[in-house]
């Protein structure tokens, strides 16, 4: 995600430029989430040409969102396009583009599962699609990567990463634990860091 | 199964709520493999591979795979709207009421923290799903070899998951 989607708050004057009716909003969603293979960047690109360079939406617009699905839990590319949608037309608009956009992946999410509950599960798949896994655990390390490299620029940061995944894998802490003990620490490390730079 | 389905929908509620940019999948493992017994460890992994390979918000979506399990079309439904609700809802109020908080740098330690706890839970589910009994050196090396290419080129992870499923079948 290029830095410049990193919003500046102040400058948080989000309209959009040309009013659209809920067929384009829907219509445009859908393709959008057809299309978002690889990361919530890839959305961004997508709304970016489709809404910002048609003239839509300013660019604005599109940082406030990038910034909110960035800093608020869940779904990145959810927070985007349902920010975009109720830019655009408010929260009418933000449930078209979310189930729109959501449409396409759930759909598809949906038929894999048929297939899979009802067909697939029986064959004891895992013997024959070894090489596969093996490629999804290194998508998922360099995702985790991905993950570490967008929250810190800071090398002893990652040691707090490193410290969950031994949690995770050798201690088997619970997950959500380590998630609320790392926030926490974080937030009470910030607070450490305000009152040294005040005194 | 109904009780199911409702849990299921409150921990994707709760879920959505504590991923900050990532580490569904270690949440997903936490509660639907370990905990409630809903998948296996199988399911789980076939689930990532296919929503890696399509589009879209890829691990979320496996509150629809579980919920479908559980309840058909209809759990299906519930697992999908209990995952993406709140996110849905936070985008919306967001401009109206927390453009206080996150100009706050407090929250801004608060959310990296999370994000990196999240970047070490992936990394531990990742190399939790591996069958280590079984596994072979061309599968270690089609591991690192996926690894390097999702971090070095932007290529589509279908396109590095086909490569990986068909060399594992070659060798």
């Amino acid at each position: 995600m290029p830095a410049c989607y990193i919003l500046d708050m102040q400058q948080e004057k989000v309209l959009a430029k040309r009013i659209v009716d809920y067929t384009y909003i829907c219509k445009t969603f859908l393709k959008i989430g057809s299309l978002s293979f690889g990361g919530w960047s890839t959305t961004a690109l997508l709304i970016e040409k489709e809404f910002v360079e048609q003239g839509i939406l300013q660019a604005n617009g599109l940082k406030t969102a990038a910034t909110y699905a960035q800093i608020l839990p869940g779904a990145t590319q959810v927070i985007l396009v349902s920010h975009v949608g109720y830019t655009l037309k408010g929260v009418r608009g933000a449930l078209a583009a979310t189930v729109s956009y959501l449409l396409p992946s759930v759909t598809l999410m949906t038929v894999f599962a048929m297939l899979y509950f009802h067909y697939l599960r029986a064959v004891n798949i895992q013997q024959h699609i070894g090489g596969l896994i093996a490629a999804l655990v290194g998508i998922m390390l360099a995702n985790a990567y991905n993950i570490g490299k967008k929250h810190t620029t800071v090398q002893a940061w990652w040691l707090l990463a490193l410290a969950a995944f031994t949690a995770r894998l050798l201690l088997k802490v619970d997950a959500l634990t380590i998630i609320v003990v790392a926030g926490l620490g974080a937030l009470l490390l910030s607070f450490i860091q305000k009152r040294r730079s005040a005194s | 199964m109904t009780g199911d389905i409702i849990h299921l929908f409150l921990l994707s509620l709760f879920m959505s709520l504590v991923t900050f940019g990532g580490g569904a999948q270690a949440l997903f493992y936490q509660y639907g493999v370990v905990g409630n017994h809903w998948i296996t460890n199988t399911d789980l992994t076939s689930v990532l591979a296919w929503g890696y390979a399509t589009p879209g918000p890829a691990v979320f979506t496996t509150a629809t795979f579980i919920g479908y399990h559980l309840g058909g079309i209809g759990g299906a439904v519930i697992g999908t709207i209990g995952i993406f609700i709140l996110p849905f809802l936070g985008a919306i109020f967001a401009g109206r009421y927390l453009t206080q908080l996150l100009q706050n740098p407090h929250a801004e330690y608060f959310v990296r923290g999370v994000g990196l706890a999240a970047a070490g839970l992936v990394a531990a589910t990742a190399l939790g799903v591996i069958d280590y009994k079984n596994i072979t050196l061309w599968q270690v090396i089609i591991m690192g070899t996926s690894c390097l290419v999702a971090l070095r080129r932007k290529i589509n992870p279908l396109i590095i998951l086909i490569a990986g499923a068909l060399l594992g079948l070659m060798f």
